[in-house]
C-alpha cells in the first residue's frame, strides 16, 4: 500500500525528497556503467562471431565428427575381418592335418586368407591416415579451442549483466513513481518571478523592453514538465493586477517630486488607470511641462504611448520557490523594481520598489488552499 | 557565494546564429534545437529534463530542473547557440526572461510546449 505523504512534515520531505534525488544519480550511473558494460560484451560477441573464423571452426568440428565415426566403425570391420582370418587360419589347419590330400582346397584356403590380409592392410593404412587426419584436425581445433569457453562465457556475462540491468530499471522506475508521488504531496504553490515590458523594436531588427517592471507573484506549476500553468484564476488575476500597477506606475511618473511621491502614481488620477486602448497622460504644467524629474522627454512620450495590452509577459529564470504556508501577508503581487531601457539595450533609469502592492484576501487564500488541498 | 537558484532558459530563433541557417535542410530548426539541448545537457548538470517550446518564430529551450548561480547560467548562455541579442541582454540586466503571453502584435500566440526531452538518456 503506498504510504501518505501528505501528512509529512514540509521540510522533512523535501529532505527526504533531496535524499532520494541523489540516491537516483547514483543508480542512474551504475545503470549507465552497466550499459557500457554490456555494449562492450556486445562488441566482444559480434567480434567472436566473425562469419570465416566460425565458419572454418564449425566445418572442422563437424569433419572431426565423420572422422571419429569413420574410424570407430573401420575398427569395428578390421576386429571382425581379424576375427574371420583367424577362423579361415583354424579352419585351414584342420584341413592340412585331417585331409592333406585336399591340396588344391588347401591352397585356395591359404590364398583366401592371404586376400583377406591384403584387403586388412589396406583397411589399416586407411585408418591410420585417417587417425593422423583426426589427430591434425584435432591439433587445430585445440589451438582454436579458447573461443569455446571464451564465446560461452562472453554470452554467459551478457546475459547476467542484461539481467542487473533489467533489475536496476525496475528499481529506478518503482523509485522514481515513489519519488514523484512525494513531489506530488508537495505542496503546489509556488512564488514566481516575471518582467512586464512593452515590445520595442531594436535597431537591429530584434524586440527590445523600453519599460520593464519586475514582480513576484504566486502560481501552481504542471507536475511533469515543471511549468507554470498561466491560465489558473490567480496567476491570472494577479498579472493583471501587475499590468495595470504597471501602467499607472509609468502614468504617475510625471507627478513626482521624488521617488517618495510614487505612492500618489495612481490614487489622485482623475482619468483612472488606462486599459486596452487607452493612452497614458501625464499630468503636465500650465506651460505644458511633464512634472518628472530626472526623466528624459523621449521616454515621457514613448510611455505616454503605452496600454495595459501591449505589455508583455516573461517569466523570469530565477526557479519558483514553494510556498508551503500560504497566507494573505505572503501572498499576493510583489513589486521589485522597475527600468527604462535605452534603444541600445542600456539601463537608461531604473527604481527598486521592494513593495507589496497586493495581497489576497482571506476568502481568497481560504479558496486556494482547498483547490491545492493544502492543509491549514 | 550565489545562490543556485536559476534555471537555464535559451531562446533560439531563425536569426540567431549563421551557424543554424547553413543547411537549408532544416527547415523549422527543430532537430538542431533538440541537438543543442543535448548537447548543453550533456556538458552541464541541468536536470533530467529539457522542455522545447515553440515561440512565434522561433524555439525556446527550457532546462527548469537545473539550478545555477547567476555566473553559472550568463556563462552557459554564452556558451549556447542562443539568441544573441537575448544573451546579451540577459547578461546586461542580470535576468533571463522568455516571454510567456502573446505579444500584442498580429498573429502572435504563447509560446507551447512541443516537446520534452530526457536527457538521461544522454
Amino acid at each position: 500500500m503506498a504510504e501518505d505523504y501528505s501528512t509529512w512534515a514540509y521540510e522533512e520531505l523535501i529532505a527526504e525528497i533531496q535524499r532520494e534525488e541523489e540516491a537516483l544519480a547514483d543508480l542512474r550511473k551504475t545503470l549507465r556503467d552497466i550499459e557500457d558494460t554490456i555494449s562492450s560484451i556486445e562488441e566482444q560477441i559480434r567480434t567472436e562471431e566473425l562469419p570465416q573464423a566460425r565458419e572454418r571452426f564449425l566445418r572442422r568440428q563437424r569433419t572431426i565428427a565423420r572422422l571419429q565415426k569413420r574410424i570407430a566403425e573401420r575398427a569395428e570391420d578390421i576386429k571382425l575381418r581379424e576375427e574371420r582370418i583367424a577362423e579361415r587360419e583354424r579352419d585351414a589347419i584342420r584341413v592340412e592335418i585331417f585331409f592333406p590330400h585336399l591340396v588344391d582346397t588347401i591352397r585356395g584356403i591359404r590364398r583366401s586368407i592371404s586376400a583377406l590380409r591384403g584387403w586388412q592392410t589396406r583397411r589399416r593404412r586407411q585408418q591410420e591416415r585417417d587417425e593422423r587426419r583426426l589427430k591434425r584436425l584435432m591439433e587445430l581445433q585445440v589451438k582454436e579451442e579458447p573461443f569455446i569457453p571464451r564465446y560461452t562465457k562472453l554470452r554467459e556475462d551478457l546475459k547476467f549483466w542484461q539481467g542487473q540491468a533489467a533489475l536496476l530499471r525496475r528499481d529506478l522506475t518503482q523509485e522514481e513513481a515513489r519519488l514523484e508521488r512525494k513531489r506530488a504531496a508537495l505542496p503546489n504553490l509556488y512564488r514566481i518571478k516575471i518582467r512586464l515590458y512593452n515590445e520595442i523594436v531594436g535597431p537591429n531588427g530584434s524586440p527590445t523592453g523600453m519599460f520593464q517592471a519586475w514582480f513576484d507573484i504566486d502560481a501552481t506549476l504542471d507536475r511533469v514538465t515543471r511549468l507554470v500553468r498561466w491560465d489558473w484564476w490567480l496567476t491570472a488575476l494577479e498579472i493583471r493586477i501587475a499590468k495595470t500597477h504597471m501602467v499607472g506606475y509609468f502614468k504617475g511618473m510625471a507627478k513626482w517630486a521624488s521617488p517618495e511621491d510614487i505612492g500618489q502614481a495612481t490614487l489622485d488620477e482623475t482619468l483612472g488607470i488606462p486599459y486596452g486602448e487607452d493612452r497614458v497622460t501625464y499630468a503636465r504644467k500650465k506651460t505644458g511641462e511633464t512634472y518628472t524629474k530626472g526623466i528624459p522627454g523621449e521616454y515621457i512620450t514613448k510611455a505616454e504611448r503605452m496600454t495595459v495590452e501591449e505589455l508583455v509577459v516573461g517569466e523570469s529564470s530565477v526557479a519558483p520557490k514553494p510556498n508551503p504556508k500560504p497566507t494573505a501577508e505572503n501572498m499576493g503581487v510583489f513589486f521589485e523594481k522597475v527600468m527604462i531601457i535605452g534603444p541600445d539595450g542600456t539601463i537608461k533609469w531604473q527604481e527598486v520598489r521592494n513593495r507589496w502592492i497586493w495581497h489576497p484576501t482571506d476568502e481568497l487564500v481560504k479558496k486556494v488552499k482547498e483547490e491545492l488541498r493544502i492543509a491549514e | 557565494m550565489q545562490s543556485r537558484e536559476n534555471r537555464l532558459f535559451i531562446d533560439i530563433d531563425a536569426n540567431s546564429s549563421y551557424l543554424w541557417r547553413t543547411d537549408p535542410l532544416w527547415d523549422d530548426l527543430l532537430e538542431l534545437v533538440r541537438m543543442e539541448a543535448l548537447r548543453l545537457g550533456r556538458i552541464f548538470p541541468l536536470g533530467r529534463r529539457a522542455n522545447i517550446m515553440r515561440s512565434d518564430n522561433g524555439w525556446y529551450i527550457r532546462f527548469d530542473e537545473a539550478r545555477l548561480t547567476k555566473d553559472e547560467e550568463e556563462g552557459i548562455m554564452r556558451a549556447s547557440k542562443g539568441h544573441f541579442g537575448h544573451i546579451r541582454f540577459s547578461c546586461e540586466l542580470h535576468d533571463t526572461t522568455l516571454r510567456v503571453s502573446a505579444k500584442a502584435r498580429k498573429r502572435s500566440t504563447p509560446p507551447r510546449l512541443r516537446e520534452v526531452i530526457d536527457l538521461r538518456t544522454v
